[in-house]
């Protein structure tokens, strides 16, 4: 009985909440004509797409930074990188790596600035990193549209020049991940076994950055900044390479995405995207300030398993679609919980 | 050798009016717009959205920041006012309704933004921004499920057809611009709606009178030390609470001056913008984080709307897409606030820094600079 | 429903009067505009009855609480917006000048005012006019919000 207690407190009512309402969602399923197998299919392939942007908030959690609400910044470096491909008429694996290989510079560089901007405002992390967010958003914007992307199938018809709110992936690389090593049983059973296993391949990466002596400084730095520092470490140089390299997972996070879904989106489409991001994270168990790989990847199955099953199974229910309020409600909710929780700092 | 480090300080302190001084400056010869037109919009949007800036100045007073959760203060007034349209309560009673209806809703969200903050401090900014964005769902569920099924509405026209929710759009044609029409002037062709101007006016003697309050040294002293305070006996906990009720409660009554002017309200989208606006044209009328002031309300509002005035146009002569300009202002208005949370973190920072190279002496010089400066105000 | 302004430095007993004022104050005001705030949709009505115990006027000029004239052809109707409950029709037909005040129910939203009826001293020569709802064409759903999508920011 303490035991479980002690459980309750440690993994937080809210979560165990979620996590029953959503096995609630799978057993009432079948009894309101919902197809279980679906289902599944669709939370594995939502899980593949938002698991890398969920993942690119851990390096910042961990360094003390909190929870990057700017995550923006990233996905405008993968923008860049997939527009970038494109305008060079890269298309499949070639145009995928390509992608990648371009936006990892410019992630490099504006994670390095927006680290030098963090490191000077200590304390006040969120608001800022939610503003500078939307400010890249805005910016670049404008940029789409004045920027010399000549490609017929990204600009728009008429004006022959500015990029077109949503560009398709079709003959580039959409799908690219998910049909690697598929699985497909049926119509209606489908497991993007390509993007799940690159999924992965990151986690891992980012697991093993934190067993190394820089990602261990990295956590010392988070937890300890005074202690970290008394042990020789540059407290400034740590969060610096968390924000490059939460930046950087943001820009591959936000292209996996991009070849799951089909489309990239431009202009006001990444405007909230950090927000989803950190709910999950926080569903899955991690705070302000510590984060880890099973957080990651258990909150992003938690939550997308929710936002993908409540539509279908409470409309059928209802008649009508809360989904909407309960997405809203649930997803602020979360991070509401989360920073209201009395942390301890230094654990 | 003072001289110049005082330019450099007034720069430094100024640098976000500054630019768009500049901006603005620089943009309204190339709209094209008549000085006429933007005269008379200017003083439109005064009436119409300085109240709602207004609600942001006592709790900056109260060390809160800037209080992203005045968006629920909005939203009590847009259930006031779907309440008068529903009764159609017409004219400036049809808003004095509205106001005594969405009051015990904003005194409830005050004080549970007040608790929630009160859970939340060191982060109050990031928090309340957030706390708007759930609220937005639990409104949205009252609004577009409970009304018409469990709150009873009477008029059809206002619900949607599948019986409860209401519409996407309310049209306010029964209080349209009844404040605003109940004491026009004209002078040299300007519309002044003097009824609007003199409230706000009220306003700005209600924020001078309450600093003197018992209750306003309070808030200012927390807003200083939140634990010297405490020492001293003030309920710093529940201050905060006022505080913040006070603020929802302006922002309520800001909102149904906002949406009587603009004359129908989109139901779901009108108020989440509405902290953004306010937080912006303050933070560009040259407030900080520490401190807010009238003048850097009345300021805020005229600069931060010349340039949503004549940017599109700016855009449209210049690059032939207003859209380009529409993006401008965006970047801009988002840039600004970023600016100035930016400067004023790193000032703060830098303060903490030199304390702890022990720099500097005495308690007085442990609060960042800004955070002095409010005693000053009342000069102003 | 109350409102708990901070009344400092007062003795519980003068903090409850203040209270209990404040929420009268409260309740009166929001009585009197409900009541003296509320919009009625008059329809000013000249027709000739069905079974022809009074007859409309060929034309005549109304006007609403001295509100400017309206011209009323026969069997025509208008309408006019009023606000509170105690109204004075007078209109002019053939010559004659007629006038009638008359006070409406509270609740009702729509009042048919027979003006025919007025001349020929039916009482009461109003009733509360509710018109049967009117089937809605195939709903037409409005699109419902979303996060997903922000609204463009505007002022």
């Amino acid at each position: 009985m303490q035991k479980l207690k002690e459980f309750v407190t440690d993994f937080g009512l809210p979560r165990i909440i979620i996590f029953f309402f959503l096995i609630g969602l799978f057993v009432a399923a079948p009894f309101v004509g919902v197809r279980i197998d679906t289902s599944i299919s669709d939370v594995l392939n939502r899980f593949g797409q938002n698991a890398i942007l969920v993942l690119a908030l851990v390096p910042m959690v961990q360094s003390g930074c909190g929870l990057n609400f700017g995550l923006p910044v990233g996905i405008i470096a993968g923008l860049l990188g997939g527009t970038l491909a494109m305008q060079l008429g890269l298309s499949g694996w070639l145009g995928f790596a390509g992608a990648l290989a371009i936006s990892m510079p410019f992630a490099i560089l504006m994670g390095w600035l927006y680290g030098q901007l963090l490191n000077r405002v200590k304390g006040d992390e969120m608001t800022i990193a939610m503003y500078v967010g939307f400010s890249m958003v805005t910016f670049f914007s404008i940029l789409w549209l004045l920027l010399p992307y000549s490609n017929p199938t990204m600009v728009w018809g008429y004006a022959g020049q500015g990029l077109r709110t949503t560009i398709t992936l079709d003959n580039y690389w959409g799908q690219i991940l998910n049909n690697f090593l598929s699985v497909r049983i049926g119509e209606s059973f489908f497991i993007p076994t390509g993007m799940i296993l690159f999924v992965l391949l990151c986690a891992l990466i980012v697991y093993l950055f934190f067993r190394s002596k820089t990602g261990t400084a990295m956590t010392a730095v988070g937890s300890n900044p005074d202690f970290a520092r008394a042990g020789g470490v540059s407290v400034d140089k740590m969060r610096t390479i968390s924000v490059i390299v939460s930046t950087m997972l943001g820009a591959i996070g936000i292209l996996v995405y991009q070849q799951s879904y089909g489309f990239i989106q431009l202009y006001q489409g990444p405007l909230y995207m950090a927000f989803p991001a950190v709910a999950a994270l926080l569903i899955g168990g991690a705070s302000v300030n510590k984060a880890s790989m099973v957080n990651v990847l258990v909150g992003t199955l938690l939550f997308q398993g929710i936002l993908t099953m409540t539509p279908s199974v409470i409309n059928s229910v209802l008649k009508t679609d809360m989904s909407e309020v309960l997405r809203i409600v649930l997803s602020n909710g979360m991070i509401l919980y989360a920073l209201t929780r009395k942390t301890k700092v230094s654990k | 050798m003072i001289k110049k480090t005082s330019i450099r300080r007034f720069f430094a302190d100024n640098v976000v009016v500054i630019i768009f001084l500049v901006l603005t400056a620089a943009a309204t010869p190339v709209s094209g717009l008549s000085a006429g037109y933007i005269v008379q919009e200017i003083l439109t949007r005064i009436g119409r959205n300085s109240f709602l800036v207004f609600s942001l100045i006592l709790p900056v007073m109260a060390g809160m920041g800037l209080n992203f959760g005045m968006v629920l203060g909005a939203m009590a007034g847009e259930i006031g006012l779907i309440f008068a349209v529903d009764w159609n309560i017409i004219g400036v009673p049809g808003l004095i309704f509205a106001n005594l209806v969405g009051l015990p809703i904003a005194i409830f969200l005050g004080w549970l933004c007040g608790e929630v903050l009160n859970r939340a401090r060191g982060r109050e900014m990031v928090t309340g921004f957030i706390l708007g964005f759930f609220m937005d769902g639990i409104y949205q569920f009252v609004v577009l499920y409970l009304m018409g099924s469990v709150i009873p509405m009477r008029s059809a026209a206002i619900t949607l057809s599948r019986g409860y929710g209401i519409r996407n759009t309310l049209n306010l044609d029964s209080v349209r611009q009844s404040l605003d029409d109940l004491l026009m002037v004209k002078l040299f062709g300007i519309n002044l709606p003097i009824a609007t101007y003199l409230i706000i006016i009220l306003l700005c003697v209600f924020i001078i009178w309450f600093r003197k309050t018992k209750l306003g040294q309070d808030m200012r002293a927390i807003g200083q030390d939140q634990i010297v305070s405490n020492a001293s006996g003030i309920p710093v906990a529940r201050t905060r609470v006022i505080a913040i009720i006070i603020s929802t409660i302006l922002a309520m009554v800001g909102q149904i001056i906002f949406l009587q002017n603009m004359g129908n309200m989109a139901t779901y989208n009108a108020h989440r913008q509405t902290g953004f606006f306010a937080v912006a044209a303050i933070l560009v009328g040259g407030a900080s984080v520490t401190k807010a002031t009238i003048p850097n309300v009345f300021i805020g509002v005229v600069l931060l709307h010349l340039m949503y005035i004549v940017m599109p146009r700016a855009g449209a002569q210049l690059f032939g897409s207003a859209q380009i300009g529409e993006y401008f202002r965006d970047a801009f208005s988002y840039g600004a606030i970023a600016l100035a949370l930016v400067l004023h973190a790193w000032r703060k920072m830098r303060g903490v820094e030199i304390d702890r190279a022990g720099l500097r002496q005495g308690v007085a010089s442990a609060a960042p600079l800004e955070a002095i400066e409010p005693i000053k105000e009342d000069t102003l | 429903m109350s409102a708990p302004l901070p009344a400092l430095r007062s003795t519980p007993k003068r903090r409850l009067i203040v209270r209990g004022l404040l929420v009268a104050a409260y309740l009166t005001l929001a009585l009197i505009v409900f009541i003296f705030g509320r919009g009625h949709t008059l329809l000013l009505d000249n027709k000739t009855a069905a079974d022809g115990s009074y007859t409309g006027f060929r034309t005549l000029s109304v006007s609403v609480n001295g509100g400017a004239p309206l011209q009323l052809a026969l069997r025509e109707r208008d309408k006019a917006l009023v606000v509170g409950q105690r109204h004075t029709v007078r209109f002019e037909a053939n010559g004659q000048v007629y006038e009638a005040s008359f006070k409406l129910p509270f609740g009702e939203d729509i009042i048919l005012v027979s003006l025919p009826k007025l001349a020929a001293g039916v009482e009461p020569f109003w009733e509360p006019f509710r018109s049967e709802p009117i089937p809605r064409a195939a709903p037409v759903e409005e699109e419902l919000p979303s996060l997903d999508n922000p609204p463009p920011i505007g002022g």
